[in-house]
């Protein structure tokens, strides 16, 4: 169980990568807005910390940092000419995408389907958007753990890369994945349809949802980051 | 409930599924739904959980009854009915155990207290306490079988209807599913099973219903049945209800064999999305075997023993730093192993690569290293397997049986040394696992090794040469 200190409601989560993909993509270039990229892109990694996903926050560190530094480096230090404007924008790019990307994967990794049911409900959302949220959360591990098979399957089969070329490798590959998932996603919707998945009452979900610290903290920490990029 | 003159051909089909069917059942009964594959056991099923007409499209004839309600006339949730079902992988709405449980009971709407005390209570009946907060990624296949029937009742529903629930289960798994369902009879709910294992179920029986071609073939009260031996079953198209023991046999000195010395395997949990899964590793220690080349040989044990793990592990498929693999002559690596070995997995379906049953042969002879034996050709392979007839089929529409034959067909056309299977008759009615032993002998017979991991007694009665036992007295 990742430790409780670092769990947050769903919503929260949600929230922030919605908003962290917002300050990425639309703050500009004064001062205010380059500390609001700074406080979101701090954020994901201390999650991926409370997760124990050590390797991971160490690998976005390594390369967010430098990127955002570098960004903010050669903003002023125009006379280094065309290719410092090329290698500016690629570090730009990679500081502001990365963020949101790796935002994404702890958003799949820390939440559970219960938990996302509980709180999408909570907030009166209709069942037409719950459903399909809580069946893609749900698919991701699966269609993880179905091609990591298919790929065990390969190389007992001796079909590598190099032996039969790129596009039927891509086809061995892919067609036992589609064809597993999709025979599971069959079987999830019997299954759930069975154990009254569309009664039209309102569902009591015991899963813990609600404000805690952590909750507290992070959109706290929120709050000041789209704070100093108005302000700034 | 009652059937009443029912007929049921599912949409893209040429001939009905259940024909003409007349049943009752009484309330408390305990019914076992049993025949080959194809005969309607399953669509049975269907009828009574609503998901013919809910689900499955088709055309349907005649009245059914549940609880009084006719289920075509009313939505699927108001169906008193709870279903288990045959693959425990894809039954999970939701990734963990106690949300899992909760899940059928949630969706009645009952508040929060009665939704925690049904879950425990669950939990209790069904002596789930140490799975209750767990991923269910990180579940074997009989815990989450557990888990599915948990979570079934919870809703208390007045029927149970379970799809072959043991196919994919360890017969310790399948011992465990019996108390459960034991329980059910006890509450006084009507359970509805269709089955190829017959054994777990022989002593809980009320009645057996036996199908062919989807008209009930014959009838007999648990007493009757339980009088029924092994050459009337067959008879019926149906495995054994009794258990055969397996005694180890060592090959003779003097035999060429293969050899295993000294392999420790270490197992892993998986890690599991949203909850950490509990990292102890687990030592599996196999020791020293002796595998006769040329011959069949089954390798049987309790589940936790290690079968699968050593499957891989002879397939080059995983590292394993204690042990060593020799021919007799030389140490294979795992590399080599890799190249030399044929592995069967336990999932067929994560196995075929291309669009139709030829091309799967042909692929796999393309592969096949030029140095080996010499070969069959494509269609010489598929009348021997018995799948000339579908050769132009895609594979993933063929019968479970069907797909384990052209895998073993595969294997075949490798040409490879050895053949190792994990559980190739999992969910196989009676001829379809005649099928695949005799698929076995003529692995053998064209002088390929053969390793096969199964707790299937009549598999190993009716294809080993030899049994490797991997428990041990502990």
């Amino acid at each position: 169980m990742a430790p409780e200190l670092f769990r947050l409601d769903p919503r929260t989560t949600l929230l922030l990568v919605a908003l962290l993909n917002v300050v990425m993509f639309s703050a500009g270039f004064t001062a205010g807005a380059g500390t609001a990229r700074l406080i979101f892109m701090a954020i994901p990694p201390v999650l991926a910390v409370g997760l124990r996903r050590w390797k991971a926050a160490l690998v976005y560190l390594a390369l967010v940092g430098p990127a955002f530094a570098f960004e903010s480096w050669s903003l002023d230090t125009w006379w280094l000419g065309g290719a410092n404007i090329v290698a500016a924008g690629l570090a730009s790019l990679a500081a502001r995408l990365a963020p949101g990307i790796f935002m994404a994967y702890i958003a799949v990794i820390s939440i559970r389907v219960s938990e996302l049911m509980a709180g999408l409900e909570a907030i009166h959302l209709p069942r037409l958007a719950v459903i399909p949220a809580a069946v893609i959360l749900r698919f991701l591990p699966t269609v993880r753990e179905e091609s990591r098979s298919v790929q065990i399957a390969m190389n007992a089969r001796g079909l590598s890369l190099a032996r039969v070329g790129p596009l039927a490798w891509l086809e061995y590959r892919l067609i036992p994945l589609i064809m597993s998932t999709l025979r599971c996603g069959e079987e999830l919707s019997q299954a759930a349809l069975t154990r009254g998945l569309g009664r039209p009452v309102k569902a009591n979900r015991i899963a813990r949802i609600g404000m805690r610290p952590a909750d507290v903290l992070t959109l706290g920490a929120m709050a000041a980051g789209i704070g100093v990029w108005i302000v700034g | 409930m009652s059937l009443n003159g029912v007929s049921f051909s599912y949409a893209a089909a040429e001939r009905d599924s259940l024909t003409r069917l007349d049943l009752s059942l009484r309330p408390g009964e305990f019914v076992v739904l049993a025949g080959p594959s194809g005969s309607g056991k399953t669509t049975l099923t269907r009828l009574v959980n609503g998901l013919i007409p809910h689900y499955y499209a088709g055309s349907l004839s005649g009245q059914v009854l549940v609880n009084g309600i006719d289920p075509s006339a009313c939505p699927l949730w108001r169906l008193p009915v709870g279903s288990v079902f045959q693959n425990p992988r894809a039954q999970f709405f939701t990734t963990d155990t106690a949300s899992e449980i909760a899940f059928g009971a949630e969706n009645l709407g009952l508040d929060r207290a009665e939704i925690l005390r049904r879950v425990d209570e669950a939990v209790a009946a069904l002596g789930l306490a140490e799975l209750r907060d767990r991923s269910v990624f990180a579940l074997s296949g009989g815990e989450k079988q557990r888990v599915a029937c948990a979570s079934v009742a919870a809703v208390k529903p007045a029927i149970f209807a379970l799809d072959e629930p043991s196919a994919n289960l360890d017969l310790k798994s399948t011992g465990q599913l019996r108390e459960i369902m034991a329980g059910w009879k006890a509450s006084g709910a009507t359970v509805v099973v269709a089955e190829h294992r017959l054994g777990f179920l022989r002593d809980l029986a009320d009645r057996v219903l036996v199908f062919a071609d989807g008209q009930l073939q014959a009838e007999y009260s648990g007493a009757a049945f339980r009088s029924l031996g092994d050459g009337q079953l067959h008879r019926l198209g149906l495995r054994s209800a009794w258990g055969k023991t397996m005694a180890a046999t060592s090959p003779p000195d003097g035999v060429d064999c293969f050899e295993v010395e000294g392999l420790v395997c270490q197992q892993r949990r998986s890690q599991a999305p949203g909850l950490s899964a509990p990292a102890r590793g687990q030592r599996i220690e196999i020791g020293d075997l002796r595998i006769p080349k040329g011959k069949v040989t089954a390798l049987v044990g309790a589940n936790g023993c290690g079968k699968s793990t050593f499957a891989a592990w002879l397939g080059g498929l995983r590292r394993d730093r204690e042990g060593r693999f020799s021919d007799g002559q030389r140490e294979w690596s795992t590399a080599q192993r890799r190249r030399r070995v044929f592995v069967v997995l336990q999932d067929v379906n994560h196995q075929l690569f291309t669009e139709a049953v030829a091309e799967e042969i042909a692929l796999a002879l393309r592969l096949a290293s030029p140095t080996s034996q010499p070969l069959l050709s494509v269609d010489q392979i598929m009348e021997s397997l018995d799948i000339s007839s579908v050769a132009d089929r895609h594979p993933m529409s063929l019968s479970t049986g069907q797909k384990q034959r052209l895998a073993i067909g595969a294997a075949l056309a490798s040409g490879r040394e050895l053949i190792v299977l994990d559980e190739p008759s999992a969910g196989l009615d009676l001829n379809h696992m005649f099928g695949v032993a005799n698929a076995l002998r003529m692995l053998a017979r064209s002088g390929q090794t053969v390793v096969v991991a199964t707790h299937d007694t009549e598999l190993v009665a009716a294809c080993a040469d030899n049994i490797i036992s991997l428990d041990r007295p502990r």
